[in-house]
């Protein structure tokens, strides 16, 4: 240790050899220079000097200036020795020491930028994990949570310190979730590992997310055992989006298949087996049937769909229930054959209307799940629908009726309720036809009331109208296969179409007629030939070819009923036998 | 003969002190870190231009470098004593070496009540101007203190301010009665 000792003017008064080896100062230390500029550290610190000169301060103390290379302390003290006072400053070197610390320091120091950086680094890459507002969980090798951030915490309501050192599958659906001490089953869930695995969970307060999990095997360094970094995202909203965008176009493609079906089709059974047969696929019904109402409190089943039904529903009666002028069903009483039908409180019976009026019901069951309100929303369509479809079979119907009833007037003879010239015609052909491709027969008998207009003349036009009638009534009568055909052809002439007969039977039919006609023995008392009408027939029979004409037949019929008019009337002759 | 004037450099450890004197007295930068333990004197001559009350003169600065302080160290307080100005540094990139901003010049000033103090956002270069602009805004020290002369944006490796804060002390030294 080197000293100097200086006097309250800084005057060197005494010094150590060693010091300038020290200092490494371009001054030399010298008696009676100023010790500042040897040690320039001292500039500024006059004032303590003096105190410490004064005995006030008793030490001040400067460690670890350097110099060059070199380090030393310096210890600022009074010089009690002297006969005035005088400050002793003590040189210590410690360069080997500060070296040390010098080294020392840089390594640590070195370590704490690096730990600074490091941290600053975890800290982005926290506030990331914070910040994102999917879910992101870490688990060990066991599927234990290890970390989690805050969007797991916000999502499933748990905070971090509950979840951590958790199950990962706690967090599931069907999983024990009551977070406790129990030992769950130490492995990660390995089909969680892959892109956008969506799992059911469940939150604290028991609502139930889906969840897309996205998973990998994160192994750091050279760890064996490897972790597990799962980020989720809550795809509830966009999956129940999807699945009403899913029921809402199943909805609308039975809709329209039963609509269209009702405007393809007017046949009501069709459209109602249809529509049973579709709401039951399409709303995974366990029943669905239509029931026609016979009366206030009795239906019949007439259409069912039910594909795990052991019985058969259609054609029995059950007893429908009103309340509070609803069709309920409290129970479906059966009568004494009917297999009985279970009933529930969520089954569903819609009104069927036809015209406004109470036709029967749309019974639907289903025991699963419960109906949503666009299932109901959709069946209250589809009940509409139905009884349109109810309203326009029933109008079909109505229009069917009156067209049958119009053709029926348009192919008869309004007097005679006959066929009329067309309705042959028309019977004609479609028998000529049939014989040509069976190769059958066809006969045809032309008759006519001999002296009619004589008769008109005598009793007069209505009288004759009955005559023609009771006429009509017996060429009826005469004819018995539904085959045949008997037409008032015009005036008092009246024409047969017999299908599949020969000559011989012909001629038969023909004389039976005239026979008939005679036995009814009406008055004719301006007849020529006798006192009671008479007819007079001409038969033809032949076997149509594909190229022969229908007309000849007639003509046939025609030129014979001709001859037997030639022939004294009141007889019957074959086209045959006089050809 | 110039008047000498002890003044400091006070900061966090490797904030560019050391840099700051460097680039000063040698108009030097090296990008390696050494770090400094105990103190470092160096001199510089700084001519201080005439103002209304004075002439220009010259004012050699003993210029301190002192060991920054680490969370386990504190700066010791000898080594403050007697200086008239100081320039406390921070890292614009380490946001603790900022906020230590206050403690330092709180320590200057219980030992040095009437020195004065200059600050420097060393390493401005390693930041975009808006972020430096934004410190330079919430670290206005001056705003709470009139000791505290001014704050600056200052980098040892471009030279940015560095002169300048040197002078600005130099002279707010000479002038302050």
């Amino acid at each position: 240790m080197d000293y100097l000792i200086c006097d309250s003017d800084w005057k060197i008064q005494e010094l150590s050899l060693d010091l300038q080896d020290l200092l490494r100062e371009e001054i030399q230390p010298r008696l009676n220079g100023d010790i500042r500029n040897v040690l320039p550290e001292l500039i500024g610190l006059e004032e303590l000097m003096i105190t410490i000169i004064q005995g006030e301060c008793p030490r001040f103390e400067i460690e670890g200036i350097q110099r060059t290379s070199r380090y030393f302390d310096l210890s600022l003290m009074p010089y009690p020795q002297a006969t005035t006072p005088q400050l002793l400053v003590t040189v210590c070197d410690t360069t080997e020491k500060m070296i040390l610390k010098q080294e020392l320091g840089q390594v640590a120091k070195e370590a704490e930028l690096a730990l600074y950086t490091l941290s600053r680094a975890k800290s982005y890459i926290d506030q990331v994990m914070q910040v994102i507002s999917d879910v992101l969980i870490v688990t060990n090798t066991a599927g234990r949570m290890k970390y989690v951030n805050k969007a797991t915490e916000e999502l499933f309501g748990w905070t971090a310190a509950e979840l951590l050192h958790q199950p990962l599958t706690i967090l599931f659906a069907d999983f024990p979730r009551v977070i406790t001490g129990q030992e769950a089953r130490s492995e990660f869930p390995v089909w969680l590992l892959g892109r956008d695995v969506e799992v059911i969970c469940v939150t604290r307060r028991g609502e139930r997310l889906m969840v897309a999990f996205s998973c990998t095997q994160l192994r750091v360094g050279h760890s064996v055992a490897p972790e597990y970094v799962c980020v989720g995202r809550d795809v509830t909203l966009r999956k129940r989006t999807e699945a009403r965008m899913l029921r809402q176009s199943q909805h609308d493609r039975l809709l329209g298949e039963i609509t269209r079906n009702i405007r393809q089709s007017l046949e009501l059974d069709q459209v109602l087996q249809t529509t049973v047969q579709l709401v039951q696929q399409l709303l995974h019904c366990d029943r669905v049937f239509i029931l026609k109402a016979e009366n206030h409190i009795q239906g019949k089943v007439l259409h069912m769909a039910c594909p795990d039904c052991q019985d058969d529903y259609i054609g029995h009666r059950y007893r429908l229930h009103w309340h509070n002028s609803h069709l309920t069903l409290q129970a479906l009483h059966c009568d004494d054959c009917a297999p009985p039908i279970p009933w529930e409180e969520q089954d569903l019976i819609f009104t069927l209307f036809n015209q406004s009026q109470f036709w029967g019901s749309l019974v639907i069951q289903r025991s699963h799940s419960p109906w949503t309100s666009e299932e109901l929303y959709l069946l209250r369509q589809l009940a509409d629908q139905v009884s349109i479809a109810i309203d326009q079979a029933e109008l079909y119907r109505q229009l069917q009726q009156a067209n049958e009833a119009l053709q029926a007037q348009a192919d008869s003879d309004a007097l005679t309720q006959l066929a009329n010239r067309r309705a042959f015609e028309a019977h004609l052909r479609r028998e000529w036809q049939l014989a040509i491709r069976e190769s059958t027969s066809l006969s045809i008998i032309f008759a006519d009331v001999d002296y009619f207009k004589a008769y008109n003349d005598y009793y007069g036009h209505p009288e004759g109208d009955r005559c023609l009638v009771k006429i009509a009534h017996m060429l009826r009568k005469s004819v018995q296969r539904p085959a045949d055909v008997v037409a008032r052809y015009g005036g008092e002439e009246f024409i047969v179409l017999l299908p599949n007969t020969q000559k011989e039977g012909l001629m038969h039919l023909m004389e039976n007629i005239r026979q008939a006609i005679a036995n009814l023995q009406i008055p004719h008392v301006r007849s020529p030939i006798t006192d009671h009408v008479t007819l007079s027939l001409g038969g033809a029979t032949e076997q149509p070819q594909p190229y022969s004409d229908s007309q000849a037949l007639i003509l046939h019929a025609d030129q014979a009923l001709y001859a037997a008019k030639s022939h004294g009337r009141n007889c019957a002759v074959l086209w045959s036998s006089i050809c | 003969m110039a008047i000498s004037k002890k003044i400091c450099l006070v900061g966090d450890f490797s904030v560019g002190k050391t840099s700051l004197i460097r680039r000063f007295v040698d108009d030097q930068f090296s990008d390696e870190y050494l770090s400094t333990v105990g103190v470092k004197l160096s001199r510089k001559l700084v001519d201080v231009d005439a103002t209304a009350d004075n002439a220009a003169r010259q004012v050699e600065l003993l210029i301190w470098d002192i060991e920054g302080q680490t969370q386990f160290k504190a700066i010791a307080p000898s080594y403050l004593q007697g200086a008239k100005g100081a320039i406390i540094v921070a890292d614009v990139k380490r946001d603790d070496t900022l906020v230590h901003l206050q403690n330092h010049v709180d320590l200057f000033f219980k030992i040095n009540p009437k020195g004065t103090i200059i600050i420097a956002l060393n390493k401005a270069d390693l930041v975009t101007p808006t972020l430096l602009a934004t410190l330079l805004d919430k670290y206005a020290l001056q705003r709470h203190n009139p000791r505290v002369i001014d704050t600056y944006a200052t980098s040892a490796k471009t030279g940015q301010a560095v002169n300048v804060i040197f002078k600005q002390l130099a002279t707010a030294i000479l002038t302050d009665p």
